[in-house]
């Protein structure tokens, strides 16, 4: 019973750490903010519910993650695309307020827009590459995929981008 | 002559990542350094990664708070399946029976855990489940083993309003706290939860607010009772005076 406890403890004490980047990581699976905030409490309730499956000092974030990405993938997704007859256009999809003001927001807004707009698949493996900083394997293995299939998304993800950002783009790699 | 040698889209993002364990990247920066046509192929890969990171950063500050009652509960609550069944198995080859299983437990203190783990519940948590008859009338008989008590899938069914979905054996305090969730058409998803007592007294339905959710409690058998989900009290009082006058 001790591992269990303290496997429950460190979900419980992981959930309330790592939530901020787990809702934003739903944010970029669903493109939605109502759906993100579904999404990530259904996580943290699947989580405990699933405690037993988790090793305590192993990768909660990415244990999380996973679920995160299972959840949306086979609950929510069919039923998000229901609801809009499909995900959302660019237009329409639902950015959190951003306050008007420094040109920096604008860009930022900018930025996020690309993203979003991107095809799911390439979305996703760019939320856990290029803003989580996984590395392929890591990432990889959250999704389920093989390594090669995250670099083509990538790489596809990467032309879309620099096309589209290229104008104020000074220090890219 | 320098040697041409074709690098994909893949490689040269690899290589843009650093990435190096799947790219041969010594020879790109080799090729780099005279083919004008790989380095334009690279900056059209180009994008700034601290760019994206500032973007989504920005997310976090938009990300709703985490009710601390949610995850700041003591651990004892959460118990595997296997675990509760283990319990009730000893209990019950040591002899000691139903009434004989210790009880040093408040019932006010189950309730309040029963209630933050509702908290949590929302209809997506339920929706997507549709047991077949055969799985649910499986699912019960095996509550029904850990709570020494029968619960039948017509006593859980027959409601308008609400569409059970599945049952858990849960763990408090070492005993099974048993919850049959229901799906609710016109409110948040409702619990009923049951807990073994010690006391045989009775006890009739009472309404309550825990958590911020209608809540019912009553108590019949040895057993202690508590429906809890949503906000319509009319919902709750009324599938709580049902199921007191026939569990």
């Amino acid at each position: 019973m001790f591992w269990k406890n303290s496997a429950i403890k460190e979900i419980k004490k992981g959930i309330k750490e790592l939530f901020p980047r787990l809702w934003r990581y739903c944010f970029i699976l669903s493109a939605n903010t109502e759906r993100a905030n579904d999404l990530a409490q259904s996580t943290c309730l699947r989580a405990l519910e699933k405690s037993h499956q988790y090793t305590a000092g192993t990768e909660l974030d990415r244990w999380l993650f996973r679920i995160a990405k299972n959840i949306w993938l086979n609950e929510l997704r069919s039923d998000a695309v229901r609801d809009v007859g499909g995900m959302p256009p660019v237009e329409e999809i639902d950015l959190p307020d951003h306050s008007p003001g420094p040109e920096s927001n604008l860009i930022n807004k900018e930025v996020l827009l690309s993203v979003m707009s991107l095809p799911e698949a390439q979305r996703i493996v760019v939320g856990l590459v290029y803003i989580e900083g996984y590395s392929y394997g890591e990432a990889a293995k959250i999704l389920d995929i093989p390594v090669g299939t995250v670099m083509s998304r990538l790489s596809t993800a990467r032309l879309k981008l620099a096309k589209k950002l290229k104008p104020h783009q000074s220090d890219a790699i | 002559m320098n040697k041409h040698i074709e690098f994909s889209d893949e490689e040269l993002t690899a290589y843009l990542d650093g990435e190096h364990e799947y790219v041969r990247a010594e020879e790109i920066n080799r090729a780099l350094s005279h083919d004008q046509t790989l380095r334009a192929r690279l900056e059209q890969l180009s994008v700034s990664k601290e760019e994206l990171q500032s973007a989504f950063d920005d997310l976090l500050d938009h990300a709703p708070p985490l009710a601390p009652e949610s995850i700041d509960t003591p651990s004892p609550w959460k118990m595997s399946i296997g675990a509760a069944a283990a319990i009730a198995v000893i209990c019950f080859s040591l002899g000691w029976g139903i009434n004989h299983l210790p009880t040093t437990h408040s019932v006010s203190g189950w309730k309040n855990y029963a209630a933050v783990y509702q908290a949590l519940y929302i209809n997506s948590t339920l929706s997507h489940i549709n047991n077949t008859e055969e799985h649910k009338i499986n699912e019960l008989k095996r509550v029904s083993l850990a709570l020494g008590k029968d619960i039948n899938l017509p006593d859980l069914s027959s409601f308008k309003q609400l569409d059970y979905k599945r049952a858990q054996i849960l763990g408090y305090e070492g005993q099974p706290l048993i919850q049959l969730a229901f799906l609710s058409s016109v409110d948040a998803p409702i619990a009923l939860c049951i807990m073994r007592t010690k006391q045989l007294k009775e006890a009739g339905v009472s309404l309550s607010e825990i958590e911020g959710m209608s809540a019912a409690s009553w108590e019949k058998d040895g057993y202690a009772y508590l429906l809890i989900g949503g906000n319509d009290s009319m919902l709750i009082k009324d599938t709580a005076n049902k199921f007191a006058s026939y569990l």
